[in-house]
């Protein structure tokens, strides 16, 4: 059994699918019981978010060391110069992308606001954390090796296949790693046909129900199904899972994705 | 020659912006942090034929730069030019569940800056580069235990630090002359 302080020390670590299964599982038993470690670890994580926010932010400027290390090169090889060609700025790529996740998260305040308190969240969150780790690349610790996805899952008290079950026609599972929707760890996956991608999150069915308009049965599970932001978002809940998708088309991916894992869990 | 000169700025230069974010922070000084990166790919460059194709090039580059910087010594490690200052009677106790998401960059920045050498270091690689903790480990040469309990005690020190900046504000004295 672990106590809060050692839960302290591991709880990061947890998070990033860094522990070996025995002291993910104790860490897991401990948060499940506990939610003021469970609010610590949240904290945490959200700061860690905002420092990578502010400091990986900072624009940055390479271009006098590329020129340097390009010509030391061109002389170091036969003596010869060759020519120098200067890379585009990645700036305003960045610009961009930190607007686009501004205007995203006022909207998920805005949902949130509207949506209440709890699993009214989990849509607000979900969309936001696709959008920012997935459609915006940001830095993040993915497991993509299959063996260490599956104990992740496992140690969220998933079963390992339910992830790979959704893996069909062109889009398998490529990475997978915890994250924080609505106060709540989730197991989010993503999925790629090699140019698109969607992301799945799973969670062990609590008491809570999902928000949202139903939309259709799938093997007789209900599908509820929103728009977020510029993201689609489809769930539905089977006897053990609670299972959220999100995409960031309005062509309908996530409902796509949403009926896949109804049909193959 | 020209086409490995392709090859490796294909592998190396995207990481640039990484390794002199870091590097900003370690040197405090940004032509010194400018020479640290330069250095850097040069004998990245040099042992190229070292590196293995399709291995993780930016902690293979991460380890090259902290070989340097620790064998440059005390030439660049450097503190901030700026000590903060806690203003007399600021002793308000830390309240629990600060919402560190509503600071600002500037309060971010310094609060990471505030930091020891050693304590900044993880914090940047773990958490602002996104490096695991087997990475870190490669990239500071020393055992992953190590890194985890360094990992664990800076970001303590961090929360220290924000909490006491959200429940004081700090003034700032200039320090002169201090490397």
């Amino acid at each position: 059994m672990m106590d809060c302080n050692q839960v302290a020390e591991l709880a990061p670590f947890y998070l990033s699918g860094e522990l070996d299964r025995e002291r993910a599982a104790a860490v897991d038993a401990h948060l499940r019981s506990c939610s003021s470690c469970m609010h610590e670890l949240e904290s945490q994580a959200r700061l860690d978010t905002r420092m990578r926010e502010a400091i990986a932010g900072e624009p940055v400027d390479t271009t006098a060391v590329e020129l340097w290390i390009r010509a030391r090169m061109a002389t170091d090889s036969h003596g010869k110069v060759t020519a120098i060609s200067r890379r585009p700025s990645r700036r305003r790529w960045l610009v961009a992308a930190m607007s686009a996740a501004a205007v995203l998260l006022l909207m998920a305040v805005g949902y949130r606001v509207l949506m209440g308190p709890h699993l009214g969240r989990v849509y607000a969150d979900a969309a936001l954390d696709h959008q920012r780790e997935v459609v915006e690349h940001e830095p993040r610790r993915w497991l993509s090796d299959r063996a260490a996805i599956s104990a992740l899952a496992e140690g969220q008290g998933i079963s390992a296949a339910a992830p790979f079950a959704i893996s069909s026609g062109p889009y398998r599972l490529e990475r997978a790693r915890l994250c924080f929707l609505a106060g709540r760890v989730f197991f989010h996956a993503v999925y790629t046909d090699g140019t698109r991608e969607f992301s799945v999150y799973f969670r062990v069915r609590g008491n809570d129900s999902l928000p949202g308009s139903p939309r259709e049965m799938d093997n007789g599970l209900l599908v509820h199904s929103s728009i977020v932001g510029g993201e689609q978002v489809a769930s539905f809940q089977t006897k053990t899972l609670t299972v959220v998708a999100v995409s960031d088309r309005y062509s309908g991916d996530a409902l796509h994705a949403a009926r896949l894992a109804a049909t193959n869990l | 020659m020209k086409e490995r000169q392709n090859e490796f700025e294909s592998v190396a230069l995207p990481h640039s912006g990484s390794l002199l974010r870091v590097a900003r922070r370690l040197t405090f000084d940004p032509a010194t942090a400018e020479d640290l990166v330069q250095e850097t790919l040069l004998r990245a460059w040099r042992g190229f034929d070292q590196f293995e194709a399709g291995t993780n090039a930016r902690a293979w580059l991460f380890r090259i730069m902290f070989n340097v910087f620790y064998a440059q010594g005390r030439k660049v490690r450097a503190s901030p030019l700026l000590v903060p200052f806690q203003a007399p009677g600021n002793d308000a106790p830390p309240h629990g569940g600060t919402d560190f998401s509503l600071l600002d960059n500037a309060i971010l920045s310094a609060a990471l800056d505030d930091l020891s050498e050693e304590h900044r270091t993880v914090i940047l690689l773990a958490v602002v580069e996104g490096f695991t903790c087997r990475e870190l480990a490669e990239i500071l040469s020393i055992p992953i235990g190590t890194v985890m309990s360094r990992l664990s005690r800076a970001r303590r020190a961090l929360r220290e630090s924000l909490t006491q900046t959200t429940a004081a504000p700090k003034l700032y004295r200039a320090q002169a002359g201090v490397k």
